[in-house]
């Protein structure tokens, strides 16, 4: 029995050191810093210009006296970068060996600065991360690697850690409501003068994002990319109701038109299906024209004739009988459960989007970054079959049809070759084309017609007490290269934040090919919104975004269950926020003698501010 | 004994100090120091080794703040929803222990045969149950090919839909005398671990599981709940109105008598030296939880009718002022009022802000035309009975009717008045919504409805006019004329949201560690205490009121103590997963969490909720200690 415990314990220890020995050290983060070196061949192969140094590195590799196993040229080097990971390992191995050998260019791999990214870990981010790898290289002839921290992404486990001086070097958030606790923390490193510098200011940015990069006039941030939503709508359901597609910016009364046609073509076919799905409180106060703060942010003017209206018009849109066209609360409620569990529907009702995509919705307010699910959707129930049945039936193009099939399997972001691609659109039927989503994209209806969008952008700031700041500052003005917005557009995250790379003369940059029937994702109206529409989130220093959030999320709860009117809530949200803004004032000095030089006028704790600010209904 | 005290005392601190260094540096540390914080304006985004503000005393303006000041508003609502939160406990409490007496109790055969043989029957009777509800529940009322046409299910046939529906309930079935199954064959120990499963798998998924059986359509509670209130509803739609006030009186005066009886034996009992301070305790427990339950009941029944009277409060978000502002274009939109718009100021004043713009439009249409004299008088009367409600009870019934058949069976068990029917059943697409702008007639009540109908048909005998309405029963009718007796919208609602927690948190706790508190309890309870009581002829009920219960105290003394301090600090994992803090459902550690680390990260606000919650829950553990320790020593 002893010799049997000793034996297990010998194989476990055995086992470990194994480990240790072979699996665990960093090989796959060194082998993409490596792979760097062949991406950037790539670029300097296909015209880029590069600094001397790195080039010398490169064609060290074969000029070099002294001959290397496997050494390539630069053109050959950008064959490879673009081989399957299996077929290039080697050729790494190989430049490893030389870059190791201190011989041609003298890197030293083990003290290569590594940055952490809190963010998210999907395809389209190791995309960015292998992009940034060449791209240092080719504007500073350096190696820096780059690692993502999906772990670590929430903003209150980030804030705390960058206090305690063990935060990510890089650290994303969303929107003014992030900003802010991390400027006012001293985390995020103000960037105002090195983005000036690099031309990465916010005025290369989209206008409606500027709140969500600079804090009281000085820049912290840079857009990884900018969010807002559209309205999506399912073409063959609108045809099949005779009902014409909208065009342009709409009224909520067109939509309402629409709607109770699209519904009424529904029933009429033995069928239930909601008009329109995901447009809240908020958007329809903001479409309507109301306003959270004056001009300057120094009083809350929720109470406004527009806001109450925009409010109403979402009841209506609800509740009321002849104007019903989206589900409430509890409707939702029923279709849906946020966390997933459909346990008495199929498994796409498990969000507003899946009930969308499965045609329980035919218009829904969505963003563009559902490209994924949508085409995954298509791939899976239409495209693959038809790819299938194609091939059993021996169709000539079979081995393309296998390469677009495995291509789109391994990832549905991955764009095809043209001729992979005619080949998949060649054999789908009449039929298959009807079973698949057939998406519009339009702007948002709301009462006025004129569309308004809040945006907000997905940021990154470099974290100050980082020892890699400059590193982080020099990804900051990698997001504003063309290379990087030009992938963002190309994997549908969203859209990228800077306008003079979101389009070409093709639509949105970027070479995307969307599957069938996702076509209209590429439409040009995504940036025509944000560019014509959009409107930063509204910030007062008064009040943080967080909580007057939270003040009026709750009133608005309210509102959207039909409890309370659209009058009272708007009153009550601007109480609420009103007397949040005064208390924070009443307790913070600096902040009340701020206040009064904004305003020129003596602060009363007891007095609205509107009240105080002899501001009218309606106007700020 | 080994070396001196002194060394033995090394001795025991070194074998401690791994503990002792972990208690002062992970709890007793930061415990103190967050007292210091409490009385400190630290915000973590102000206050950090990055910033040039310091932090600053503020004596006691955080806990002024909660209690009395800008936050205390949001402190007490949320304080309130932790108390309510509690309601819980005691039902739990005594789940467990009913749970713990059950599984002691030595049932079901001893012998291996025997419970093979009972396994056996077990499964048989299983297996015909399993028939029986497919037999039941099996697809055969849908035609192949027929697509569902329920939301989120139109991509499938009805057949398939039914199918799964059957094959869930035989699974349930099955799953069910599969347990009792096992029971029997394997004994105790199988339920004891059934029952303590929840505790094992509490957590996200039980959340998430919960959240999903509460959904308000297609949630499997609402599917069990809902036919059951249909039933309900058509049994008070059918029963007259005095019934279920004389049912509810009867049932609230039977719960007073009961309290009253059962204080004055107890009383008695406590002062005859029959029963200790314990026993009385439990009488005065049990007997509230008893006539609070007949006293809600009771209300409950009279109420009942009236439910549908006011079945939602949807109407309220229509703004008057949008009322008003139909109210002002009468004269151009209606010109057949004339000047009997004023005539009608009673009937408008009443209905404008129940009504929507839609309905109110309709209303005075059919009003002006009344006046017009334009109208027969068969729609006369018809509109007169149409606003006693009956209409709106059609309107439901027909907006789930298809077909003509089913419309018919629709009038019949409605019993229409002869008068309206005709009317009815040439109701088209268009007049059916016309008629669903009238729905909001069941609101009003039958005073200002009759004296409104009086002034707009003049000729109309109020005498006539008011029993009329009566006999429309617009009571009765209205329960079901407006949105009837739906289930609840559990986690959406604020009025269910705190019900549906609790029921989850009883459901949680009853097969949870206190029954097996429970257990140990009563395993220690010395069989000759039951043999004497058996010896003078004691029932089932005075061995647990004489032996059990007082012999469990000082167990039940722990329970509510542990179950306090619980039910004080718990409710955040399920505000943050079940409702994400909405439908009125924050208590204070959630609250606690948002102040510390969302938004300002006011580190010393969060701080002071947090020495409030200790010193609420130190008052009622001491309160318990002073009080209920009294109990455990009789």
């Amino acid at each position: 029995m002893r010799w049997i415990i000793l034996g297990i314990v010998g194989v476990l220890a055995l086992l470990t050191v194994v480990a240790y020995a072979f699996i665990l050290p960093d090989q796959r983060a060194r082998e993409d810093l490596i792979l760097a070196y062949f991406d950037a061949a790539k670029a300097i192969d296909e015209g880029a210009e590069a600094p001397r140094e790195l080039i010398n590195v490169l064609e060290g590799w074969t000029d070099h006296s002294i001959p290397f196993d496997g050494a390539l040229t630069i053109p050959e080097m950008a064959r490879v970068a673009s081989l399957p990971p299996d077929q290039r390992r080697q050729h790494l191995e190989d430049f490893r060996a030389y870059l190791e050998s201190g011989i041609g260019a003298g890197v030293d791999l083990a003290v290569v600065p590594t940055l952490v990214w809190s963010t998210d870990d999907n395809p389209a981010r190791r995309s960015q991360l292998r992009l940034f790898r060449a791209w240092h290289l080719i504007n500073y002839a350096q190696p820096c690697d780059i690692l993502s921290d999906p772990s670590n992404r929430d903003i209150t486990k980030t804030v705390v850690q960058c206090v305690a001086g063990a935060g990510p070097d890089i650290i994303e958030g969303n929107g003014p409501a992030e900003l802010r606790p991390f400027v006012r923390a001293g985390i995020a490193t103000d960037i105002t003068d090195a983005a000036l510098e690099g031309g990465f200011s916010t005025d290369t940015v989209f206008q409606g994002v500027t709140t969500s990069l600079a804090f009281e006039g000085r820049q912290y941030a840079y857009p990884c990319n900018v969010g807002y939503t559209l309205l999506f709508y399912h073409k063959d359901l609108f045809a099949e109701a005779g009902v014409p597609e909208p065009r342009g910016p709409w009224s909520t009364a067109d939509a309402v038109a629409a709607g109770k046609a699209l519904i009424q073509n529904a029933r009429n076919n033995g069928a239930q299906r909601q008009g329109l799905m995901n447009l809240g409180a908020w958007d329809f106060a903001l479409g309507a024209g109301g306003r959270f703060f004056n001009d300057d942010s120094t009083a809350c003017i929720y109470n406004s004739p527009e806001t109450v209206a925009g409010l109403q018009e979402m009841l209506d849109l609800t509740y009321s009988t002849e104007r019903k066209i989206m589900p409430s609360p509890e409707e939702a409620a029923s279709m849906s459960t946020s966390g997933g569990a459909a346990m008495n529907a199929t498994q796409e009702s498990a969000s507003a989007s899946s009930l969308f995509a499965a045609k329980v919705a035919a218009m829904y307010v969505g963003g563009r970054w559902e490209y994924a699910q949508l085409a995954a959707r298509n791939r899976d129930r239409v495209i693959d079959p038809a790819i299938g049945r194609a091939i059993a039936s021996g169709h000539p193009q079979s081995d393309l049809l296998r390469s677009a099939r495995s291509r789109l399997k391994e990832d549905v972001l991955l764009p095809l070759p043209d001729d992979q691609y005619d080949a998949m659109r060649s054999v789908l039927t009449d039929a298959d084309r009807a079973a698949m989503i057939n998406l519009g994209v339009t702007h948002v209806p709301t009462l006025t017609g004129t569309p308004r969008y809040t945006v907000n952008a997905r940021f990154a700031i470099a974290n100050r007490a980082s020892p890699n700041r400059e590193y982080a500052v020099r990804f900051l003005r990698f997001l504003a290269s063309e290379e990087y917005n030009e992938i963002i557009n190309q994997t549908f995250d969203s859209i990228c934040g800077v306008p003079a790379f979101c389009l070409d003369d093709d639509g949105i940059s970027g070479p995307p090919r969307a599957l069938p029937g996702l076509e209209a994702m590429d439409s040009t109206i995504f940036v025509e919104a944000v560019q014509q529409y959009g409107t930063p989130d509204e910030v007062s220093p008064y009040v943080g975004r967080g909580r007057y959030g939270l003040l009026a999320g709750q009133v608005l709860e309210r509102l959207t269950n039909g409890d309370i009117s659209a009058q009272d809530a708007a009153k009550e949200i601007e109480d609420k926020i009103d007397a949040q803004m005064r208390a924070n004032m009443r307790r913070d000095a600096p902040l009340r003698a701020r206040w009064e030089a904004e305003t020129g006028r003596t602060f009363d704790p007891k007095v609205p501010l509107r009240d105080q600010l002899r501001l009218t209904r309606g106007a700020a | 004994m080994i070396g001196t005290p002194k060394k033995r005392l090394g001795i025991a601190m070194l074998f401690l100090l791994p503990n002792l260094i972990g208690f002062l540096m992970f709890t007793l540390g930061p415990v103190l120091f967050s007292i210091g914080m409490s009385f400190t304006d630290w915000a973590l985004t102000k206050h950090n080794p990055y910033s040039d503000e310091s932090i600053r005393f503020v004596g006691i303006q955080n806990y002024e703040r909660l209690l009395v000041g800008d936050e205390s508003h949001l402190f007490w609502d949320y304080f309130w929803n932790t108390v309510i939160l509690m309601i819980g406990i005691p039902i739990g409490i005594a789940g467990s222990l009913g749970l713990a007496i059950m599984l002691h109790a030595k049932a079901g055969p001893a012998k291996p045969s025997g419970r093979l043989k009972g396994a056996l029957i077990a499964v048989v009777v299983g297996a015909i149950a399993c028939g029986a509800v497919w037999l039941v529940m099996s697809p055969h009322a849908a035609e192949a090919g027929v697509k569902s046409t329920e939301i989120g299910l139109a991509d499938m046939d009805q057949q398939k839909v039914d199918a799964l529906r059957a094959s869930f309930a035989v699974l349930i079935t099955a799953v069910l005398t599969g347990v009792v199954a096992i029971g029997l064959a394997v004994g105790q120990v199988f339920f004891r671990t059934i029952f303590y499963l929840p505790t094992l798998l509490a957590g996200v998924a039980m959340f998430l599981l919960w959240k999903a059986l509460y959904r308000p359509q297609g949630g499997m509670i609402n599917a069990v709940l809902q036919p059951f209130l249909d039933r309900l509803e058509g049994i008070v739609f059918a029963t007259p109105m005095m019934l279920w006030y004389v049912l509810g009186i009867a049932i609230v005066i039977l719960g007073l008598a009961y309290f009253g009886l059962s204080m004055a034996r107890g009383v008695r009992n406590l002062s005859s030296g029959d029963a200790g301070p314990a026993m009385f305790g439990a009488r005065v427990i049990l007997t509230i939880l008893l006539v609070v339950t007949l006293v809600g009941s009771g209300f409950v029944a009279t109420q009942l009718p009236l439910i549908g009277l006011f079945p939602t409060e949807k109407p309220a978000p229509y703004s008057q002022s949008r009322a008003q502002s139909v109210l002002e274009e009468l004269p151009d939109q209606f010109p057949a009022l004339g000047d009997r718009a004023h005539v009608d100021s009673a009937l408008i004043a009443y209905l404008a802000p129940r009504l929507d713009e839609q309905a109110l439009r309709t209303l005075l249409e059919d009003a002006s035309q009344l006046h017009d004299g334009t109208v027969p008088e068969e729609t006369r009367e018809a509109w007169m009975s149409l606003g006693s409600g009956v209409m709106s009870e059609i309107i439901v019934l027909f907006d789930k009717a298809v077909s003509d058949e089913e419309r018919a069976e629709a009038l019949d068990r409605l019993k229409i008045d002869p008068l309206v029917r005709p009317a009815l059943q040439e109701l088209d697409g268009a007049s059916l919504r016309e008629a669903a702008a009238r729905r909001v007639l069941v609101w009003v009540d039958v005073e200002p409805l009759a004296a409104a109908l009086q002034t707009l048909v003049p000729e109309a005998d109020a005498k006539e006019l008011n029993a009329r309405l009566l006999d429309n029963a617009i009571y009765r009718r209205g329960l079901s004329a407006g949105d009837g007796l739906n289930a609840p919208a559990w986690l959406i609602d604020a009025a269910w949201a705190k019900t549906a927690l609790i029921v989850m948190g009883v459901w949680l706790g009853v097969g949870g560690g206190n029954m097996l508190l429970y257990l140990a309890g009563l395993s220690n309870i010395a069989p000759e205490l039951y043999e004497a009581a058996a010896i003078d002829g004691a029932s089932g009920w005075q061995r647990f009121i004489h032996v059990t219960w007082p012999q469990l105290a000082p167990t039940t003394f722990f329970i509510v103590i542990m179950s306090t301090i619980g039910g004080l600090q718990g409710g955040f994992e399920q505000a943050l997963v079940m409702t994400e803090g909405k439908a009125d459902t924050i208590v204070l550690t959630y609250y606690l969490y948002n102040l510390a680390f969302t938004d300002e990260f006011q580190l010393g606000l969060a701080s002071a909720v947090a020495w409030i919650m200790f010193a609420i829950i130190f008052a009622m553990t001491a309160f318990n200690f002073r009080y209920g320790s009294r109990m455990t020593n009789d």
